[in-house]
């Protein structure tokens, strides 16, 4: 599936981040970004672990504990920022959107 | 191979990974379940002909440096996550995850990113058959080492011949291998540039691809046989030429066991390794030099008679007879040319000296007339590069007028063919003591204290040598 592109974070990775407020594990997240999204957004099982691996060596997620087989992971200040400023980002983006049609729209 | 198992090479590599999906889907469809990776083998095992789906994910952080109970947590994990996804989990190896299930069964694909699973197969990609580029980085230096001594001697012996020609054939075989990879990056982030979905190729043209890959290595194995076979080396050179190799072998045996079997951290493991490979070099090398210098005094290359029924010229056809030292290389063959072989005689050291003090016979023969015309004009070449470049760089200690006469001494000087009853010839020095002839597709490279232009000498030169 190509992604629709987005300047920072790809849909999967935002949505992994933002699932990641709250402490949670692999099936979980998959879970959440599903239900989040009315199923419109699916993350494979591969680019799931492939983003969390790579978020856990950058720092942005980190490990908090091991039960069950199951490693939980929560977001970090470091991904908390990244994550604030994405959504800064995206409502700047919203607003400019907002601005310009309701602009076309008022004439 | 039994009726129950079948074993098929695993001919694909790692950006056409995804070709083995649709083929483990048909081998499905008529009986054949994919149950295994067997080292460069797929093993399939008779089931009921099923429809079933396949997925295949890469282990992307996983690397032979790794100790594996480390990543074993996180694997376990993966597999249970794709498990509850509803894929069922197959096989794996160092590489590879395999998952299925029935065609009827919803799940998400364990790649729903493009850029994502780009980027995987990239970082996969160069742990593993990028690795091939310093094989070919060496082939590519011992190619041009070769090249710069490329010269007619190159062409008389097998062995020259093989270690002429192998680099280039390794370097074709790697590039084309390597290729078709860099192609499949270029035109897939061009794609994700565009918006699309990562392409793969099928399972049979990434089999015809390697077909043709497999096939060049077989040349060159082929090659290495012919050579050993025809250059009757002996069996300690042997083993000196592939001292190095077989070294590589086990400490790379070694290093594979101990990474698996002893827990240290990737660095600590990348960094024994490299200490290693620089030791294997270091003794190869010390090992080699020390071989050849025991072996090489009992590899008699010389032999004091003259017992076969080569033609060659003597001291004793020029009436010299006493105190004379006899020196015969091996006859030698190569693809280029069936015979050749080269004889020198001369008065032995401390003798009092005469004016004819030694004289060498050197025979080539070509397979054909082109191909002895081609080893000639390489011997004639080789001369006036050897003369021009000698002569430059003496020419800053040399007036006008002897750089000038060097310069004309240089040129080469026909041999009279109606008197030599040859095809042509030339005198290889101005005092016409040096001389190289072809008759059809015999060539002569003659060199002693004589003046070949004689009359009389050469009546016995083309008795002697039947020309």
């Amino acid at each position: 599936m190509a992604r629709k592109q987005l300047q920072n974070l790809t849909e999967p990775m935002y949505y992994i981040l933002l699932s990641l407020i709250k402490p949670s594990y692999g099936y979980k997240i998959m879970k959440n970004i599903d239900e989040l999204t009315f199923g419109r957004v699916k993350v494979g099982a591969g680019t799931l672990y492939s983003l969390l691996s790579r978020f856990e060596k950058e720092c942005i997620v980190e490990q908090i504990s091991y039960e069950k087989g199951k490693k939980t992971y929560i977001l970090t200040k470091k991904g908390e920022e990244i994550l604030k400023n994405e959504i800064v980002r995206l409502k700047e983006l919203v607003s400019h959107g907002d601005d310009f049609l309701g602009g076309e729209n008022n004439e | 191979m039994n009726n129950e198992i079948k074993k098929v090479k695993n001919k694909v590599s790692i950006v056409n990974y995804k070709a083995l999906e649709p083929y483990f889907t048909e081998m499905a469809s008529k009986g054949w379940m994919f149950s295994e990776f067997q080292k460069t083998k797929l093993v399939f095992c008779r089931t009921e002909p099923k429809d079933i789906d396949f997925n295949i994910s890469l282990f992307s952080d996983k690397s032979v440096f790794d100790y594996p109970k480390e990543t074993e947590v996180i694997e376990k994990e993966y597999i249970e996550t794709c498990e509850e996804c509803g894929w069922n989990f197959c096989a794996k190896n160092g590489i590879y995850n395999v998952f299925y299930k029935n065609v009827d069964v919803e799940a998400t694909p364990l790649y729903t990113d493009s850029e994502e699973e780009y980027r995987i197969i990239k970082k996969v990609f160069m742990k593993t058959e990028f690795m091939l580029i310093w094989i070919l980085l060496l082939m590519c230096y011992v190619g041009m080492m070769h090249f710069s001594s490329f010269g007619y001697e190159t062409l008389l012996n097998n062995l020259l011949l093989f270690s002429f020609v192998s680099p280039i054939v390794m370097v074709v075989a790697i590039l084309y291998y390597l290729s078709f990879s860099f192609i499949w990056f270029v035109k897939n982030k061009r794609n994700l540039k565009n918006g699309d979905s990562l392409q793969f190729q099928s399972f049979k043209t990434v089999k015809c691809r390697y077909n043709i890959y497999i096939f060049m290595l077989r040349i060159y194995i082929g090659l290495l046989i012919i050579t050993m076979i025809s250059s009757k080396i002996p069996i300690n050179f042997l083993f000196i030429g592939f001292m190095p190799a077989i070294l590589g072998l086990i400490v790379g045996k070694y290093c594979k066991y101990r990474f698996k079997n002893k827990e240290n951290s990737r660095k600590n493991n990348i960094r024994f390794f490299v200490i290693s490979i620089i030791l294997t070099l270091f003794v190869s090398m010390g090992g080699l030099i020390l071989s050849i210098t025991l072996f090489l005094p009992n590899y008699d290359i010389y032999s004091a008679d003259n017992n076969s029924d080569n033609k060659i010229l003597e001291l004793s056809d020029f009436g010299v007879d006493n105190d004379v030292e006899k020196f015969r290389m091996d006859e030698q063959s190569s693809l280029i040319s069936p015979i050749n072989y080269s004889y020198y005689e001369r008065i032995a050291f401390g003798k009092d000296k005469i004016e004819l003090d030694s004289i060498e016979t050197e025979y080539i023969e070509g397979y054909n007339i082109a191909l002895a015309n081609w080893i000639f004009d390489l011997i004639i070449q080789e001369k006036l590069d050897r003369d021009s470049r000698w002569l430059e760089r003496d020419k800053e200690y040399l007036t006008e007028e002897v750089y000038l006469e060097k310069k004309e001494n240089n040129k080469l000087i026909s041999v009279n063919k109606d008197a030599w009853e040859i095809d042509r010839g030339y005198y290889m020095y101005p005092d016409k003591s040096k001389i190289v002839i072809q008759k059809g597709e015999k060539i002569y490279i003659l060199d002693g204290n004589l003046d070949f232009s004689n009359k009389e000498i050469i009546d016995i030169c083309r008795h002697k040598l039947d020309i």
